[in-house]
């Protein structure tokens, strides 16, 4: 919205000193957010975004803001120069309104005006205008658009002579299949999701949003007329959303304006026929509908208002504000008992005494109140898992084992997803971001992927890992009544480097996350079925029976499309809550004394036969040991000439006593026999 | 035949060169390795008649036998070298190979420790919500303009005309969360609520359709607007190590009555007005008290109970701690960005 300060100047006179920019600063601490001000030679005019006065619809207007700026500097707001007065105001015409909606158009008030002049509007009209981001189009339609943004009351004109004899103004829900085309020159089939203002036959104009153009104000037209109505604000915006139409009008309409406010445009508009048209009569004006005018009045007193804001505020000073701004204060010496809102707050703006708590405090200055520390209850802590291993995941990943967090968004690439083998995916958005973003993701691959493939033009080798939520089809349980989809929270990481090595890295960070959170009984089973990986480089990873994740190295296809053609990828990807495994609290590692005796090392090195993995030899060479065996340990593994040849440290040790050479020959014996056995050949 | 000499002199010569136990090495393995020149000599040597097997396995072991212990000799050289050599202490060090925690993740942590400090807890929920809690247990009237200002991603289900908790979102905030804590604990309590929000705006330098948010609530029975500005105060100065100039002003939000925005003095200019801040102030969080309807959707009764809210904008807050000037930056996953933290 745009406010000219020369219009709010018509109604109060700013105290001396106070520039525009002044003016924004008091408004955006007290009032609403002022997102600029543009100082012109001859006017000031203020931005606000529309979406900051959703909640005033008393501020949509100039007047608005100039009663707020005459509380905010306690100057005085001239009151509304109005036409005529209540008394004579109802006069008979040549017009007949019906009002067939019911509460959806609680007043409507037409008036019939002949001997009009439809000509170009004076210049402080066509200016006033401009300044508030109207454009002048003739002297009938830039009066009712001036009163639109000085009072905030939107109004119409139809061409009388268009609307047959005798006029007859008929406010009723729209039949299926009408038609009307609007001043757009739109032609928009309706139903009975809107409301129409309509003649004997046809609608003409869209109530609350917009006239229709075969009725409306011409060249040649002499005689008027004018509408200043109110429309429910909910039945306006369902039209207005039906129509995908919004206008100064709707916009205004839907925020909940009072019938009082239908009055105070009409008036004000025939004054200004009366001063800018000259021959223009006012035939008749007719008054119609039902509204309650109910004040409303809210209990409240000082010790609540005291208590919700933390700090004593003088009763006067309250009583003070409160009447600035227009409502009635009931009080004695001792106490505030009630307070009655003015009709322009009424429509739903305050409703209860929190909202007079705001009014109080915003313009006592929210800055004034001094901070005032709380007395509280002590609570025992408690221990957060969740928490506090997601803190400690990260951290070793990332600080302990070189790897760097990324965030990434939610959704996932389609044309990755189709490159991974990865489905599009299970929940979609009825309003996605991008057509190619159209699935939340149900695994954090493709967006680690698209970082590899972004970074490696930069970077020879690195990692990545990511902690965040996929979302799959099924239920998951959270506090709350309603059912929502499993969205389980994964973390995955990826390394990147010049040849297979970043498995083993990889997989060296597995099991450094895996003794972080105690896991036990770990097994690295073949076959993750990931297509986007490389056959038997795949692995599932199962922690004490039950599946937690996999990793693998990504697939030469895929690292093609990466720019990864000639590096190797390594990739992961564990649930993070299996990781915890419904654990409360993780036992810690618990500490084993310092040996009393020497260690001593021995090294075997062998060929195994095809086929025979680590994990085997392992299980070996643990079985044939005594328990003098304190650690095994491969080194110098490597194929060659279709021979595996692999190492193997023996560390012995002995609680009571040093080891002889003796004791470890035929210990080292031993297990040497037993892989013998197995058709090792031992070098 | 080979000339054993020559390849003797070429060996010498090279190892005079060699400076490092790397080199040697090198040295070591083209020389006496597996598949060195006099080691395959050596090895053919056993298919070949026992006379010249003795005469040429003689020599050739002699040379053999002479290079090692010149290689030996080396070995001494080089670690004598080295331990009187001087420590150029200029000379760079060779840095530990780290990682980095993500900017949000950082200024997460420091929020973290700054609420435990104060006894909050730590909570967590659904990214994908309803209808339900994300407005309607918030105060948003049924079609009301407030609902659209949230321009939220609405999630496919079968059927289309659902509403409420059966109307699916990815939550256009956190404030839905604090009803599922609210109506699952029971007062007074005070806990926090980190996570990612979700909008379906356009995105530029200032504005992220995925964004992280950092939202606390009290629950007592006098927690104040005053009481509030003190944990407005304790965050930011936490947060930023040193103090901070703040101001208040009216904001709108259906589910705070009254509601606020707290704005802090730009650190980049000092309030001198530069490209980040505009006009010298930074929009730091929204807050207010919990408005009663939202504490009788969360189960609890408004008139003994009040509360505070504050919700901080992880991005903003890590853009003003770090001078980050793009908040596209934070999902970019450039390395170049990562790795400065
Ligand atoms: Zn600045």
């Amino acid at each position: 919205m745009r406010l000219s300060l020369n219009i709010i100047k018509k109604y109060i006179d700013i105290p001396r000193g106070i520039t525009p920019e002044d003016i924004k600063q008091s408004l955006s601490r007290s009032t609403v957010e002022v997102e600029s001000v543009e100082v012109g030679e001859s006017d000031a005019v203020f931005h606000i975004d529309n979406k900051s006065l959703t909640n005033r619809p008393d501020l949509w207007s100039h007047y608005g803001m100039a009663r707020e700026l005459a509380a905010l500097y306690g100057c005085d707001l001239k009151p509304f120069s109005l036409y005529g007065n209540i008394g004579d105001f109802s006069v008979p015409g040549d017009l007949s309104i019906e009002l067939k909606a019911g509460d959806l158009c609680p007043r409507y008030i037409g008036a019939v005006i002949d001997g009009i002049t439809v000509a170009e509007s004076p210049q402080w009209l066509r200016e006033a205008l401009v300044s508030a981001g109207i454009a002048p189009i003739n002297n009938i339609v830039d009066i009712t658009n001036y009163v639109l943004v000085e009072v905030g009351q939107p109004l119409h004109a139809f061409d009388a002579d268009l609307l047959g004899k005798p006029s007859r103004i008929v406010v009723r829900k729209a039949k299926k299949g009408e038609v009307v085309t609007t001043l757009d020159g739109v032609s928009r089939k309706l139903d009975d999701n809107v409301l129409v203002v309509a003649d004997s036959v046809k609608p003409i104009a869209v109530a609350g949003i917009m006239g229709g153009a075969e009725t409306g104000v011409q060249d040649g037209t002499h005689a008027i007329v004018l509408e200043s109505a109110n429309f429910s604000a909910p039945q306006v915006r369902r039209a207005s959303q039906f129509l995908n139409l919004k206008t100064e009008s709707s916009i205004r309409f839907e925020k909940a304006l009072h019938p009082w406010l239908a009055e105070i445009g009409m008036r004000r508009a025939l004054q200004l026929i009366h001063e800018l048209v000259p021959g223009a009569r006012v035939l008749g004006v007719r008054d119609e509908g039902h509204f309650i005018d109910k004040e409303r009045v809210i209990d409240i007193d000082h010790r609540f208002i005291t208590r919700k804001i933390g700090q004593h505020i003088d009763q006067k000073r309250i009583i003070s504000i409160l009447e600035g701004l227009g409502f009635l204060v009931s009080s004695n010496q001792d106490d505030i008992s009630s307070v009655t809102v003015p009709w322009w707050r009424s429509t739903g703006d305050i409703t209860i005494p929190e909202d007079l708590i705001e009014e109080i405090a915003r313009m006592y200055g929210y800055d004034n109140l001094k901070p005032q520390e709380q007395r509280s209850l002590l609570r025992a802590a408690h221990y957060q898992i969740e928490f506090e291993m997601e803190k400690r995941l990260k951290e070793v990943l990332a600080l302990g084992c070189g790897m760097h967090e990324v965030l990434n968004y939610p959704w996932s690439d389609a044309a990755m997803n189709k490159v991974l083998g990865t489905g599009d995916g299970d929940w979609a958005m009825v309003n996605p971001p991008a057509p190619e973003y159209a699935y939340l993701q149900t695994t954090l691959a493709p967006n680690i992927m698209k970082n590899v493939r972004d970074n490696v033009r930069f970077f020879d080798s690195f990692a990545l890992f990511e902690c965040a939520r996929v979302f799959r089809q099924g239920v998951q349980e959270f506090h709350g009544k309603d059912e929502l989809p499993l969205q389980p929270k994964m973390v995955a990481g990826v390394a990147v480097g010049r040849d297979k090595k970043v498995f083993a890295r990889l997989k060296g960070i597995i099991e450094e996350i895996l003794s972080v959170f105690r896991c036990e009984h770990i097994e690295y089973l073949p076959d993750a079925q990931k297509s986007f990986l490389e056959p038997e480089s795949d692995m599932r990873i199962k922690v004490s029976g039950s599946e937690i994740g996999y990793m693998g190295l990504v697939d030469q296809g895929v690292r093609n499309t990466l720019d990864c053609s000639k590096k190797q990828v390594a990739f992961f990807e564990l649930d993070y809550v299996a990781l915890i495994g419904g654990r409360t609290f993780l036992a810690p590692q618990p500490f084993s004394p310092i040996p009393k005796y020497p260690p001593i090392l021995r090294d075997i090195s062998y060929f195994v036969p095809n086929g025979v993995n680590a994990d085997s030899v392992q299980k070996m060479i643990l079985g044939a040991a005594s328990g003098k065996l304190r650690r095994h340990e491969f080194f110098d593994i490597y194929v060659k000439d279709g021979n595996k040849s692999m190492s193997s440290h023996l560390v012995f040790q002995s609680d009571e006593t040093t080891l002889t050479d003796k004791e470890i020959d035929l210990e080292v014996g031993e297990i040497t026999e037993v892989l013998q056995k197995k058709g090792f050949k031992i070098r | 035949m080979i000339d054993l000499g020559a390849l003797q002199r070429a060996a010498q010569e090279e190892l005079e060169t060699v400076r490092t136990n790397e080199g040697l090495e090198s040295w070591r393995i083209k020389h006496l390795g597996r598949s060195a020149a006099l080691m395959l000599f050596l090895r053919e040597l056993a298919g070949m008649p026992l006379e010249q097997r003795k005469e040429w396995g003689s020599k050739g072991n002699a040379v053999r036998k002479e290079l090692q212990e010149l290689c030996e000799q080396r070995v001494h050289e080089i670690l004598v070298a080295s331990t009187t050599q001087s420590i150029d202490i200029t000379q760079p060090g060779m840095r530990p190979n780290i990682g980095s925690l993500h900017p949000i993740t950082r200024v997460k942590n420091d929020l973290n420790d700054a609420f435990k400090l104060l006894g909050f807890e730590v909570y967590d929920g659904p990214e994908i919500s309803s209808e339900g809690y994300d407005f309607d247990a918030l105060n948003f009237p049924p079609d009301h303009p407030a609902r659209e200002s949230m321009d939220t991603y609405w999630i496919k289900t079968k059927n289309s005309q659902s509403q409420g908790a059966k109307k699916l979102d990815l939550r256009p905030h956190l404030t839905g969360l604090s009803v599922r804590y609210m109506q699952t604990h029971t007062p007074p309590f005070r806990f926090v609520y980190p996570g990612r929000a979700f909008r379906s705006e356009s995105t530029d330098a200032g504005h992220e359709q995925t964004f992280y948010q950092y939202e606390a609530l009290v629950v007592d029975e006098d927690i104040s607007l005053s009481g509030g500005k003190v944990l407005v105060y304790t965050i930011l100065e936490r947060v930023f190590g040193k103090q901070v100039t703040i101001r208040m002003r009216p904001g709108f939000f259906p589910f705070v009555e009254p509601g606020f925005e707290i704005d802090m003095q730009c650190l980049q200019c000092g309030g001198e007005k530069c490209s980040v801040c505009g006009d010298g102030w930074v929009e730091m969080m929204p807050g207010g008290p919990p408005h009663p309807n939202v504490l009788r959707a969360g189960g609890i009764d408004p008139a003994k109970w009040q509360g505070f809210y504050i919700n901080i904008g992880l991005d903003r807050l890590a853009m003003m701690k770090y001078g980050i000037n793009d908040i596209r930056l934070m999902h970019s996953g450039d390395l170049r960005f990562l790795r400065q933290f």
